[in-house]
């Protein structure tokens, strides 16, 4: 508990607007999503209120990635319904202009980092805000350094992706998804490729920001992750949610059974 | 492991793209002279090493000027091509890929023929004058040669850039073109880079085809020797030895850009 | 970041710069249009370069021989400036056809089949084709036999099997190569025309070569053009006649094939070739 409490001295720093906290910032109705005949989402409903933080578990191929990619809109589902703040999102008909300008809401962390190689750090984090919002490059820069700063790389703007360690190249990631200024932050799985010593650094860093009042959708194999930091759980599997509430309960005492399976077949490796 | 990389660093040692500019002007000046000071004079035959030397250099002289404007060129038009082919639009995805697959599928010599005799014929007889020299033809004939070959390479870097890129690019909002240009081209052609250096070498010895087009490049020049003094070995090994030095120059030059495109991938240790 | 931009902004420029400079010269350096400095107008004249003493190129590369000094006296006389150029053989005609030159002024046979296909002006000189051996050989069976493709000599040799029994015929690009042929032992004869080969006999440069028989046949070699331009051919017979009247054409004669012309024979022979000569008509 005293790490979380280091997380919130710096998480008072992550502050955003955080009246109305209920209100709904995503609603998905009857997602569904076909890869030609695989159906990996059949059917998803969810809300996503500000400030909230859902993480998603499941097993292997029960959809959780795509469920996490459709809400930006890298993949377009086949079918159902998303609204943002109330509004429905016309996915199937939208100019390029209304789909940045979805995708800017949201930003995206993956697992394999997927840094820029050819840029430098500090570029990495100010190719958003300078492509695509028209910051100004000096502008950009000194919020970089200051994201660069939070995030524990200050000395390493100068540095390219190639020379960094894993940990190092994520919390560069986060920094360049903070830069566009998201009103929600999507995790991939994003300590899944990380070792171990590492991981604990940019779960903290991730509490932190979401003791600031990020509203986030983590997709995650770390239960104990979802349980410090999450307050909602969803379980997938076969792409729906079969499961889904407070995420202390939901792991010490499942209802379902594939939620019971799946928890045994984990929590063994989570010691 | 880390030997090596010292061992290889050392071997290009001027890794900076200024070598590659200055390999391309010794090698012209090496070309100019013979051409500047050319002699009047009686009808002299040659008769010794130092007189063929002399006519292979102005040889070379055509072979490198060939070279150095298709090189540049068709690394311009290669990239769009090749870009061409990732289009958002189907009209222009098949336009170039019919491109690359017509021009890949025949040979340079039929090329050369019908850009020689078939289409500068038709373009100077319609204004009257000669529009397109043997010269140009032959231009014309490798530039889109080397264009498709070079298109293909691109294609092929592009194809490459792992797919992560796209969607890191995306999830910030980047529409397609922007992606492409600030993401995906420059690690592309960083990729593509030692083919396009291979495409370049292969072009350097295809221009020794416009011989059959009465362009008097290298290797015409090393044929109407062995014809002149019917000497069947010395004038091919001469030429030979041209093309080593010029492709060696080349390739120094690209090898040394290649290395300074590594720079951003100088790493320490651990890959992505 | 900077410096890989300085680096690829330099490569950028260099290229530039190479290729404004070598674009124009590489364009220049492959003959001009159609005027020359001196404000007179370019004939474009072809030879192979290949065929001694007869079209041949010097340590510099151009085109010096017989033909070539004819086609420079010709034109020059014709009031152009003589531009020759080198083309081979095998794409010579093409090269007529399709107007990259004006003329062939290369030592090509007057034949019924071309003069379908092109004009021709009176023949500029004779000669004749001839079997050329291996000094020793005595009977030409079963012989290796180099000849110049899409030559008169190939034509003759296809369609009289019985005078070359048991031959293999190997085709060439030029007498040049034949002539290496012969000095590497790929070939055992050659058939040619009389002037080349003799010149080869005297020079040495295809070893110890005799002829062997008579001529095969007597050749009249033309200067041809294209069907669109009969008066060019009016203007190439004049200019001939006029060279033959004031001793230019034997001085060049002489100096390239060693032999004093026969002008009473090509006289004669001109008579025969007067029905060829094309009309004057407007050009269509």
């Amino acid at each position: 508990m005293g790490e979380a409490h280091a997380a919130i001295e710096t998480g008072c720093r992550w502050k955003y607007m955080t009246d109305n906290s209920r209100e709904i910032e995503i609603e998905i109705r009857n997602l569904r999503k076909n890869f030609g005949t695989l159906r990996v989402l059949e059917g998803v409903n969810m809300d996503i209120h500000r400030d909230d933080v859902v993480c998603l578990i499941g097993p292997s191929g029960s959809g959780k990635s795509t469920l996490l990619r459709c809400l930006n809109l890298l993949e377009f589902p086949s079918d159902g319904t998303i609204s943002w703040r109330g509004e429905p999102v016309n996915y199937k008909s939208m100019s390029p202009y209304e789909l940045a300008r979805h995708r800017t809401r949201m930003g995206m962390v993956f697992q394999h980092f997927h840094l820029f190689p050819h840029m430098n750090v500090l570029d990495n984090v100010i190719e958003g805000p300078v492509q695509v919002l028209g910051t100004s490059r000096d502008e950009a820069c000194s919020l970089g350094k200051d994201l660069l700063d939070r995030v524990g790389l200050a000395d390493k703007h100068d540095a390219w992706p190639s020379q960094l360690s894993g940990g190092q190249k994520q919390r560069v990631a986060i920094a360049r998804a903070l830069a566009m200024n998201p009103q929600v932050l999507l995790l991939d799985e994003v300590t899944s490729a990380l070792d171990v010593e590492m991981i604990s650094g940019i779960n903290d860093l991730l509490a932190g920001i979401a003791e600031g009042g990020m509203t986030m959708v983590v997709v995650t194999h770390d239960l104990n992750f979802a349980r410090r930091i999450g307050d909602r759980l969803c379980f997938l599997d076969g792409g729906e949610i079969v499961e889904e509430g407070d995420p202390a309960v939901l792991l010490s005492e499942p209802e379902s059974d594939r939620l019971r399976d799946f928890l045994s077949a984990v929590e063994s490796l989570y010691k | 492991m880390p030997d090596n990389r010292r061992h290889q660093a050392s071997l290009i040692r001027t890794a900076s793209p200024y070598a590659f500019i200055g390999c391309c002007i010794i090698a012209l000046i090496f070309a100019t002279p013979s051409v500047v000071f050319a002699q009047d004079g009686d009808t002299e035959f040659i008769t010794d090493v130092s007189g063929m030397l002399k006519l292979l250099l102005k040889g070379a002289w055509l072979t490198l000027a060939l070279s150095v404007i298709t090189g540049i060129v068709a690394l311009i038009t290669g990239s769009l091509v090749g870009i061409g082919t990732s289009a958002r639009s189907v009209v222009i995805r098949s336009l170039s890929n019919l491109f690359i697959w017509l021009i890949r599928g025949t040979p340079l010599l039929v090329q050369l023929f019908i850009s020689y005799f078939a289409f500068a014929t038709i373009v100077n007889r319609m204004f009257d004058a000669e529009v397109i020299n043997a010269f140009g033809a032959a231009l014309i004939a490798l530039i889109i040669n080397t264009t498709a070959y070079n298109a293909e390479t691109i294609r092929g870097g592009i194809n490459s850039v792992e797919k992560g890129q796209w969607d890191a690019a995306a999830s910030l909002g980047m529409g397609r073109n922007k992606i492409m240009r600030r993401v995906i081209l420059p690690q592309a052609f960083s990729i593509s880079l030692p083919s396009l250096g291979n495409n370049l070498v292969v072009l350097i010895k295809d221009t020794s085809l416009v011989g059959a087009i009465t362009l008097i490049e290298l290797t015409y020049t090393a044929r109407n020797i062995m014809n002149q003094t019917a000497k069947p070995f010395l004038p091919f090994l001469l030429a030979a030895v041209f093309y080593l030095i010029i492709i060696s120059l080349v390739t120094l030059g690209t090898k040394a850009w290649e290395k300074h495109m590594q720079r951003s991938k100088q790493a320490v240790g651990g890959n992505i | 970041m900077r410096k890989v931009k300085e680096g690829t902004q330099a490569v950028k420029i260099a290229m530039i710069a190479l290729l404004v400079i070598i674009l124009p010269a590489g364009f220049l350096s492959c003959g001009g249009t159609g005027e020359s400095e001196d404000e007179s107008p370019v004939l474009k004249l072809a030879m192979s370069g290949a065929y001694r003493p007869l079209s041949m190129t010097d340590a510099e590369g151009n085109l010096v021989g017989f033909d070539a000094d004819i086609a420079t006296e010709v034109a020059t006389r014709m009031g152009y400036e003589a531009e020759l150029v080198q083309t081979e053989w095998a794409g010579i005609q093409a090269g007529l056809q399709t107007s990259k030159y004006d003329l062939i002024c290369g030592s090509m046979a007057i034949t019924d089949e071309r003069l379908d296909a092109m004009h021709f002006s009176l023949p500029y000189y004779i000669s004749g084709a001839q079997v050329y051996v291996k000094q020793g050989i005595t009977d030409l069976d079963g012989l290796r036999i180099g000849v110049t493709e899409s030559t008169t000599y190939e034509q003759y040799i296809e369609s009289h099997p019985e005078l070359f029994p048991n031959a293999e015929v190997l085709r060439y690009d030029s007498e040049a190569q034949i002539v290496s042929a012969m000095n590497t032992d790929k070939i055992d004869c050659f058939v040619s025309d009389r002037i080349v080969g003799g010149f080869y006999i005297q020079e040495g440069g295809a070893g110890d070569i005799e002829p062997f028989g008579d001529l095969l046949y007597m050749e009249h070699l033309g200067i041809a053009a294209r069907k669109d331009s009969p008066e060019l051919v009016h203007e190439v017979n004049a200019t001939l006649e006029a060279m033959i009247d004031d001793g230019t054409y034997e001085e060049i004669y002489m100096k390239w094939v060693g032999l004093e012309p026969d002008l009473e024979q090509m006289r004669a022979i001109w008579e025969e070739h007067e029905v060829n000569i094309p009309p004057l008509e407007s050009e269509s």
